[in-house]
């Protein structure tokens, strides 16, 4: 395993944590690790937290396309997907690809889509592949999908349904910047125009690599006891109807490896499960009605909580 | 991977061997051939998978051999047949097909014919055939049950490590139970069957009757007479006495009660105590170092003649105490002079001629054994012990024809020429030289160490002269390299059976008592006052016993990274006073809470080994062990 020195996407990680998108450590690092998994992330936070500069920021340095959909209500799932005009010149149809033929794609604000729409986009996350008038079009590798929606709003939105959530492999917030960190954005504006001057740091092949490497990253016996007690607790818990589903394990094991990856090791430990098990696990629980107003996180920390650490 | 029945298979064999060498001399001839036989051909047979013997042959044969030591199953001897009979079982068992059940059997015979050879022998060879053979079987039953469910069945090394550790714990335990045992559970100090059945064989050496030329041959046996614990002795006060022959019946030497108010008392002399261990045997005399001034531990009568015998022959001592004074003058009185003269009718005309020649030399007792020791000289007498004169007038043919002989022809016509020349004279019985044994501090007297010397009342006391002495070839014969000094290995097994005679057969819960309480009252005149009870002994010794059998099983039970673990997890508790670490704190948590990098680098290595689902290495081991050294040091 190639020390931090080494390896570029640690690399390019540090770069941007330092110099680029200060401030957003977690929300980036939880990016690079759904990369590495192959996973997507779903950004639960407020409008103007810097989502957008994230997902643009992580696609230029990574020299990856960019693909953005803004949701809204009337939106269709050929905006997303393409779809095929005649042309007249040459008495054909042809197929205009949509947004979603980019390998990092930022759908905004996912629950103001129609539930039509947003089961097609989660769909072609799932699948990735695309299928518009019988022609099936793959999509792009790496695809990373960064969803954002805003918890506060109630009116005109579509949540999205627990099993679609579950097709995210992490959902986060992004938060406020840092107190001195802010007043600098607020001296010397955003980077927004940096970012599209960006040079990629990064090959597609060298990602490729590492989400190769990342699949080689063992995960002891110990371990998959450790993600089944957690997952074992979560179904058993008073407060939940349902817990983890086993996509939930699949994806906190899969995450946990390119976490561990991302720490320069080559072997899980039980803290990289710790520090995924939130993310990666809340937004999949369903709490019982009488315990509704509990924040999912906090009942899932404390399952974290209940579950002694494999030590030897 | 290591087939789980190779290593039954070989248990069952050690198992055997185990259980039947302590027996092994005590077997028939036929079995003493058959067994190592069968050991090798069932060897053979398990490797190649193919039995010698099928089911039914075998069932057969071990129908055949009960059949046959039944038969010779007698109330005279018990356990020889049936000692017989295990091996034999055990021996068609070697050759025939093993299924689990059949280990079992071969586990069991195992265990009944060590068992049965404490009815025989109470050899020091018992105590490690018996925990090696606890040890054996209990590992061969834990292996029983994982052949049950896979006959098959394969493990690695290390698991099977950990279950031989495991499995060890058990005869570990139980060993250590024994001994608390061992102190208040009854014992014997004779093999049972002995003692419920005295072995009619006579005993080859020493005997209480000297019938010179009786047997064509001396056979005197190597076995051991007794041991004797004292200081060290000049070789020629090596005279062990036991019994002394006063009359003379055709060409016997017997013994009779000496006659009524004969007294002797001893003058002079240098006091040596003694602690004599008897092997075990069937006549009731006593011996200790000449002359026996006193005996002690056992209940014996003194005769006026300085022999002791045993009121009762049937008790049993591990040991006894005698108190002797080396070179002291046994000064006679009141002796019925006629008493010791009588001499048999049947005595040749050449031998009174002879003794008539010699008396006529001097008139003194002192200076007609001078001239009868002159005689024996001049007849240039040769000590042997074969080609022996003829039995039935062994004493003339001794003297004038033959000229050779071994004890008994010397100090028997010794006695007799002198009664004939007029010199009161008995002969003693008993035993000459030893094999001193450094290792322990012991004398060893065996069988062949038997003799016969001549007392004779010179002066108003009884002098000891020894005519074998007188041999032509004395320096040279067999007699004299009585007491030789053994070869080491040989001093070392036999100090370890003497240990083991001293320690196990002839132990004895007061003497011990009485042991301790001496100490500990030499400990409290040290200490001033208060001194340990012997009771606190025992136990501290038992206290002692469980932690140690605590400490095993906690090294069987946890491995090195557990230990390694829980070591660490107490220095980080001591030096960073993180007190309770929560059971969903992880290491590398923990570790960065310390903020110490050796605490990291621990973890790191630790947790590179044991999140891969391997064992540490030895390097990383040791690295570990330094770091938490570094971190209780630093």
């Amino acid at each position: 395993m190639p020390s931090a020195q080494s390896c570029p996407i640690r690399q390019v990680l540090q770069t941007l944590d330092n110099d680029i998108l200060q401030g957003k450590e977690r929300a980036l690092r939880l990016s690079f690790i759904a990369l590495l998994a192959g996973g997507h992330v779903l950004l639960e936070d407020l409008p103007g937290l810097g989502k957008t500069t994230l997902a643009l920021a992580l696609a230029s340095v990574l020299g990856l396309s960019f693909g953005r959909i803004q949701c809204t209500s009337d939106l269709l799932p050929s905006d997303i997907t393409g779809l095929s005009i005649y042309e007249r010149d040459s008495g054909r149809f042809r197929f205009v690809k949509g947004p979603i033929f980019n390998n990092i794609l930022l759908a905004d604000e996912i629950n103001r889509a129609m539930p039509k729409t947003q089961s097609a986009m989660l769909e072609a996350m799932e699948e990735r592949r695309v299928t518009v008038e019988g022609t099936t079009h793959v999509l792009p590798d790496p695809f990373l999908v960064i969803a954002t929606q805003n918890p506060v709003e109630q009116i005109g939105t579509f949540p999205l349904p627990e099993s679609q959530l579950d097709r995210f492999l992490l959902v986060t917030g992004v938060g406020y910047p840092p107190e001195e960190l802010e007043k600098d954005i607020i001296r010397n504006g955003g980077i927004h125009d940096r970012i599209r001057t960006l040079t990629p740091l990064l090959g597609e092949g060298q990602l490729i690599t590492a989400r190769k490497a990342v699949q080689t990253v063992h995960l002891g016996n110990k371990l998959v006891d450790y993600i089944y007690a957690l997952v074992a607790a979560s179904r058993e818990h008073p407060y939940l109807i349902t817990g983890l589903s086993t996509r939930g394990a699949l994806n906190l094991a899969s995450a946990a490896r390119a976490a561990a990856y991302l720490e320069g090791r080559d072997y899980v430990i039980p803290e990289d499960i710790q520090s995924l098990a939130v993310p990666v696990g809340a937004h999949r629980l369903i709490l019982r009605p009488e315990h509704e107003s509990l924040p999912k996180t906090e009942v899932l920390q404390s399952i974290v909580h209940s579950v002694p650490v494999p030590r030897v | 991977m290591v087939p789980i029945r190779t290593l039954l298979d070989l248990f069952g064999y050690v198992a055997c061997l185990l259980g039947v060498l302590p027996l092994y001399i005590y077997l028939d001839y036929p079995l003493r051939v058959l067994f190592p036989v069968a050991l090798l051909t069932g060897f053979i047979g398990d490797r190649r998978r193919r039995p010698l013997l099928g089911r039914r042959l075998g069932t057969l044969l071990s129908v055949l051999a009960f059949v046959f030591y039944g038969f010779r199953l007698n109330v005279a001897d018990v356990a020889g047949p049936a000692a017989n009979l295990l091996v034999a079982l055990l021996v068609v068992r070697l050759l025939s097909e093993k299924q689990p059940r059949h280990y079992l059997q071969i586990f069991v015979l195992a265990i009944f014919a060590l068992a049965g050879s404490s009815l025989l022998t109470l050899s020091p060879m018992f105590l490690p055939a018996l925990v090696l053979l606890v040890t054996c079987i209990t590992l061969g039953l834990v292996l029983l049950t994982f052949h049950g469910s896979d006959p098959h069945m394969r493990l690695p090394v290390g698991n099977l490590r950990s279950l031989l550790a495991v499995g060890a714990v058990l005869p570990v335990g139980s060993l250590l139970l024994m001994l608390v045992f061992f102190a208040i559970l009854p014992r014997t100090q004779v093999p049972l069957w002995n003692f419920l059945n005295p072995s009619p064989t006579a005993v080859s050496g020493f005997s209480d009757k000297v019938h010179p030329g009786a047997f064509a041959r001396n056979a005197a046996s190597g076995a051991l007479a007794f041991r004797v614990e004292s200081e060290p002795l000049a070789q020629e006060d090596l005279y062990w006495r036991g019994i002394v022959l006063n009359v003379v019946e055709g060409g016997s030497w017997l013994r009779q009660a000496p006659p009524e108010g004969e007294n002797v008392r001893l003058a002079g002399g240098r006091v040596v105590e003694q602690v004599v261990y008897p092997e075990t045997r069937e006549d009731a005399y006593l011996f200790g170092l000449d002359p026996t001034e006193q005996l002690r531990g056992v209940r014996a009568k003194r005769s006026s003649d300085l022999t002791y015998r045993r009121i009762r022959s049937r008790e049993k001592t591990g040991s006894y105490r005698t108190v002797s004074r080396v070179g002291a003058t046994l000064m006679a009185q009141r002796v019925n002079c006629t008493f010791y003269l009588q001499v048999p009718t049947s005595v040749s005309q050449r031998l009174r001629d002879t003794a008539a020649r010699l008396a006529a030399v001097a008139d003194t007792a002192s200076g007609r054994v001078a001239a009868t020791e002159e005689f024996f000289r001049r007849q240039k007498l040769v000590y042997a012990t074969s080609d022996l004169p003829d039995p039935d007038r062994a004493i003339e043919a001794f003297l004038f024809e033959k000229k050779r002989g071994y004890c008994e022809f010397f100090a028997g016509s010794f006695a007799l020429l002198l009664r004939l020349e007029g010199v009161p004279a008995r002969l003693v019985g008993g035993y000459m030289g030893g094999s001193r044994n450094d290792l322990a501090g012991y004398y060893t007297v065996t069988e062949e160490m038997a003799h016969v010397w001549v007392e004779a009342l010179v002066d108003g006391s009884w002098r000891r002269i020894d005519p074998s002495r007188l041999a032509n070839n004395a320096a040279s014969a067999e007699f004299a390299g009585r007491g030789r000094h053994l070869g080491w290995g040989r001093r070392l097994l036999d100090a370890a059976d003497y240990y083991w005679t001293r320690a196990v057969i002839s132990y004895d819960l007061n003497k011990q008592f009485e042991l301790l309480h001496g100490s500990a009252f030499k400990l409290r005149n040290l200490a001033g006052e208060g001194g340990p009870h012997p009771l606190i002994g025992w136990l501290v010794l038992v206290v002692a016993g469980l932690a140690a059998l605590f400490w095993v099983l906690r090294r069987v039970a946890i491995r090195p990274e557990e230990r390694l673990l829980n070591r660490f997890l107490r220095l980080v508790n001591k030096r960073f006073g993180i007190v309770a670490v929560p059971h969903y704190i992880g290491l590398q948590t923990l570790a960065e809470r310390t903020g110490d990098a050796r605490c990291r680098e621990f973890v790191s290595i630790f947790g590179r080994a044991v999140y891969r689902d391997r064992s540490l290495l030895p390097a990383e081991r040791g690295r570990l062990r330094r770091l938490l050294k570094e971190l209780r040091d630093g």
